[in-house]
């Protein structure tokens, strides 16, 4: 098969490329945290800028192994933006930090996007794991960065052995995909049609694996027991990027395979993905009731919310796309938010991050327009106007309403009421008066840097959520 | 235009009511009753410009308003105000400024964000009253519970957390059976005419076959229901009453209740006119079930704060028979008990809150004898306990006799019901001024008695009520246009029938 190879389109691709070694370079040069921090965001920032040069490219092949249509793009530009997020956030997360080596993890991040972006531009089973592998070694360097706190270090350990697993089942499902259909390209695998299970066993048996292994990437129901501790070890910005970075990448692959094409979903497939919906939104709603810890509930809530979008996945034409879109948009913004907040209470030379609930008491008498903005945040979560959340459940119900799916309607509602309860203990947490001196990990100053970042996603969230029209004309321009 | 600036100068009072506590403790309750002296400015030349009709569709529209929002899902920005919403609104921003001048000596703390949460709770309200796209109603339902929420969890009493959430997952929850409601009525219009909107007046008539009917009017049902609240789905509201500081209760019972009333009168009834009398039968039978229960748990209350919220739950059993009888009388008398009762029980919660001022407790058990100590606040306090007993004379009464004399021409039975769960109502109702205003002192006290602001306060609201029981005509001529504009022919149809 050979393809043109437009380097307008790969771009932001090849920007990245190139700036992996280059920092390796400048840190060789000059060892400094402030330099290679803003080198990292300046490499993701030429990127992001890119993306519009890519979008105007007359083709959208580079090799037969990556794709930069304007749905590709789409994700890429969303990837780089929560990357440049991160690298804020790690920055004020590592900035009072001097013992320890912090500059290794902008390295870490940077593959980690080029992982990110090779994924979702990916066009080819081969492209498609080099982008996997890529990103999920990265992110093991990235939740293990805190060599002395030991929950770290195990959460480090349990996804490099887990995700070890998932991606032999990748692999394993590959091979056997090879065999049965002789191709490795995704436009012959799905010429005409999507993922069916009218095939011979080779296949089937290959998707199955493929699916467990994206399931476990997208911590859906049941392939969810590693989320909670490896959210809750891994450094908050780290955990930001595995929440958010690596699903939509992820999910970019997956929302191919399932009618991207236009093409009408397999009503069996269909079915299973249903049944992992319903069972993520229950399961992921249910325990996040419980927890105490800010990041094992997030970690939870994530796995709900990746249920709720599964229910936009399923319905086909424009509108279900565009619920999907507006929903990632959604999570992007309010994750990084959330776990935006707990990183930026938090410092890398603490014993533990800020994430306790309890570390959260009385944020509003404390430190009121943080506690705003982490309420908006969690509103948008939440699904309650004026935050974005609002919109982006509003899409995905209508998505769900104007299929006709009752059911999947039906748990979509029911548990979005048992999520309330969560997400406004949170809320309760932080209005309650602070009885005594808690002694905070973090309770210094915070950097303008960070206030600047956590802000602007206050003001998105609300912006959006009262004015969604110019996201919606963005994100059709896209899909 | 004028419609638009009715929801943004609350909102954009709030956003500058917080910040405005640094400079100075007072300057946030001047902002606030500044913003809405401005939103009364920009309702009183209402009145006057009766517009003509045919505005946004059909009937007698004072103002209207419409924009682009969300063209990709048919959603508009699209505001009317009839008699109906004026007088609502009216209502709302009425008792809005005399919340804030009762929180002006018991708010001393987070008095800026108080009054954000406030004027954006009302902002909220304003904007379901007005609004005439489905989805932005909707939007504005969600809205207003937030700053509620904040309210009660903030500054409420003791337990007011455990308050809080449950007013919030009762109404969250019910309003997205609401929502769902909505999208589906909006889907079944797409199919039938290929064009996607959320247009109140487009959404009228929509046909569809009787189950799809009857399920989303459920669905609709439910969302008010909860708000108004009907038994069985009260359970929130006595304990949200009890904790919420005395602006927040004064806000819930005569305003954000009323949204529930409003709602299935501007849309239950006109958007499922079968599906509407299909369910009428057992909505009379949950509404006259609530007005004998209600009253008998107020009965057995020590708590005062708590019988004033149950007797709350009792009047507005009236209103669903009312609106379900499809009386044309009983409809005008359930928009008369609705103002009344934002009047009369808005007021009894400000007693409360006075009494509880100065004996430091709402426990019927500690009062006893207020008279003595405190003779021109247990004299207004008779007065409207009276009126919201359903006095001649005073305002609740117009509500309550014209909703009795509706529902007799179509439905006897249901009439005597609720005629007779009158009489617990007074027998609740004069016990407590016994036990609060009249007998010996349980405790000894030395409060002092009413101070000038707080005589104003309850004068207006006594004049209020007052005048609605001896002149209530204004209100019927207002409300009449409304109901006039919502009977669109279905209901029109069936209120001849």
């Amino acid at each position: 098969m050979t393809q043109g190879m437009n380097f307008t389109a790969a771009l932001p691709l090849l920007i990245l490329t190139a700036a992996v070694p280059l920092g390796m370079l400048l840190l060789i040069v000059r060892r400094s945290h402030e330099l290679i921090a803003g080198f990292t965001a300046a490499a993701l920032g030429v990127s992001l800028l890119s993306v519009n040069l890519a979008l105007g490219a007359s083709s959208a092949a580079f090799s037969s192994l990556f794709v930069f249509n304007a749905y590709a793009l789409g994700f890429v530009a969303l990837i780089l933006a929560a990357g440049l997020a991160v690298v804020v956030l790690a920055y004020t997360y590592f900035q009072a930090n001097e013992d320890i080596i912090r500059e290794e993890f902008y390295l870490l991040i940077l593959t980690g996007i080029l992982g990110a972006v090779a994924l979702a531009a990916a066009n080819n089973l081969a492209s498609l794991f080099l982008g996997l592998e890529t990103m999920t070694l990265s992110l093991i360097g990235m939740i293990a960065y805190p060599r002395r706190r030991p929950e770290s270090v195990e959460a480090g350990l349990k996804y490099l052995i887990l995700s070890g697993v998932s991606s032999a089942f990748m692999l394993f499902g590959m091979a056997l995909i090879y065999v049965g259909r002789g191709t490795l390209g995704f436009d012959a695998l799905l010429a005409g049609h999507t993922v069916t299970l009218d095939d011979t066993v080779m296949v089937i048996s290959g998707l199955a694996l493929m699916g467990t292994a994206s399931g476990f990437k997208l911590s859906l129901v049941p392939f969810h027991m590693w989320a909670p501790d490896i959210f809750a070890g891994a450094p908050a910005p780290a955990a930001a990027f595995l929440a958010v970075v690596s699903k939509i990448a992820v999910l970019a692959v997956v929302m191919r395979a399932v009618g991207q094409n236009g093409a009408i979903l397999d009503p069996k497939i269909a079915d299973i993905i249903a049944g992992i919906a319903v069972a993520s939104m229950l399961v992921g709603n249910l325990l996040a009731l419980m927890q105490e810890n800010l990041k094992r509930l997030l970690a939870y809530s994530s796995i709900a919310h990746l249920g709720y979008l599964l229910v936009a996945l399923l319905v086909p034409g424009a509108l279900g796309r565009m619920a999907v879109s507006f929903y990632l948009v959604m999570y992007a913004i309010s994750v990084i938010g959330a776990f935006g907040v707990i990183s930026i209470l938090s410092r890398g030379e603490a014993a533990r991050d800020c994430d306790r609930l309890d570390d959260f008491q009385g944020l509003f008498w404390s430190r009121p327009w943080l506690a705003a903005i982490m309420t908006f945040i969690i509103l948008s979560l939440a699904g309650v106007p004026p935050a974005i959340g609002f919109m982006a459940k509003i899409y995905v119900m209508a998505s769900g309403v104007s299929a006709d799916m009752k059911l999947l309607t039906g748990v979509l509602i029911g548990t979005s009421i048992i999520g309330l309860y969560y997400y406004l203990r949170i809320i309760v947490v932080m209005a309650r008066r602070q009885d005594a001196m808690i002694a905070l990990s973090g309770r210094g100053e915070i950097s303008w840097l960070g206030r600047v970042t956590l802000v602007s996603i206050g003001v998105l969230t609300v912006v959006f959520g009262v004015d969604p029209q110019p996201l919606i004309n963005l994100l059709k321009a896209l899909t | 235009m004028n419609l638009v600036w009715l929801l943004l100068i609350p909102s954009f009072g709030g956003c500058l009511a917080w910040p405005a506590e640094r400079l100075h403790p007072v300057l946030p309750r001047w902002i606030s009753v500044a913003a809405l002296l401005l939103d009364v400015l920009i309702l009183l030349p209402m009145l006057h410009g009766l517009a003509p009709a045919g505005i946004l569709g059909q009937g007698h529209w004072l103002a209207a308003f419409d924009g682009p929002w969300i063209p990709t899902l048919g959603i508009d920005f699209r505001l009317g105000i009839d008699g109906l919403s004026w007088l609502l609104v009216a209502l709302t921003v009425g008792l809005g400024i005399l919340a804030v001048i009762v929180s002006w000596t018991e708010i001393d703390e987070r008095i800026g964000f108080f009054h954000a949460n406030l004027l954006w709770c009302l902002a909220g309200t304003i904007g379901v009253f007005i609004a005439f796209d489905l989805f932005l109603f909707f939007f504005f339902w969600e809205l207003m519970l937030v700053p509620t929420y904040f309210i009660v969890a903030l500054w409420g009493h003791e337990n007011r957390m455990r308050a809080a959430v449950k007013f919030f997952l009762f109404t969250q929850g019910s309003g997205l059976l609401m929502l769902a409601g909505i999208l589906a009525l909006a889907f079944v219009h797409l199919q039938n005419t290929g064009n996607l909107t959320f247009n109140y007046f487009a959404l009228l008539n929509t046909h569809m076959t009787n189950l799809t009917e009857l399920l989303i009017a459920l669905g609709f049902f439910m969302g008010f229901a909860v708000k108004l609240p009907v038994f069985p789905f009260h359970t929130w509201l006595p304990e949200t009453h009890t904790e919420a500081p005395t602006a927040g209760s004064v806000v819930l019972a005569g305003v954000l209740l009323k949204t529930g009333g409003y709602g299935l009168l501007r849309f239950v009834l006109p958007l499922f006119p079968a599906a509407a009398h299909e369910m009428a039968p057992y909505a009379m039978w949950l509404g006259a079930i609530g007005i004998f229960y209600a009253a008998i748990i107020a009965f057995a209350q020590d708590d005062l704060k708590r019988l004033v919220a149950y007797s709350s739950i009792s009047h507005m059993g009236f209103v669903m028979i009312g609106v379900f009888s499809f009386s044309a009388l009983a409809l005008q008398g359930a928009v008369a008990l609705m103002i009344a009762h934002g009047l009369s029980t808005g007021a009894l919660f400000i007693v409360v809150g006075l009494i509880q001022h100065r004996i430091h407790s709402r426990d019927l058990r500690r009062m006893g004898g207020l008279w003595t100590d405190l003779p021109k606040l247990s004299a207004l306090g008779t007065l409207f306990v009276l009126a919201s007993m359903g006095l001649p004379g005073l305002g609740n009464f117009v509500g309550e006799f014209l909703i009795l004399l509706g529902v007799f021409a179509h439905n006897p039975n249901f009439a005597i019901a609720a005629a007779v769960g009158l009489i617990p109502a007074a027998i609740y109702s004069l016990i407590a001024i016994q036990r609060a205003f009249h007998g010996q002192a349980a405790v000894p006290r030395h409060g002092h008695d009413l101070g000038r602001r707080e005589i104003g306060l309850m004068a207006i609201l006594a004049a209020g009520v007052i005048v609605m029981g001896v002149y209530p005509q204004p209100i019927f001529e207002l409300a009449e246009a409304g109901l006039a504009n919502m009977q669109s022919a279905p209901v029109l149809a069936m209120l001849t029938r």
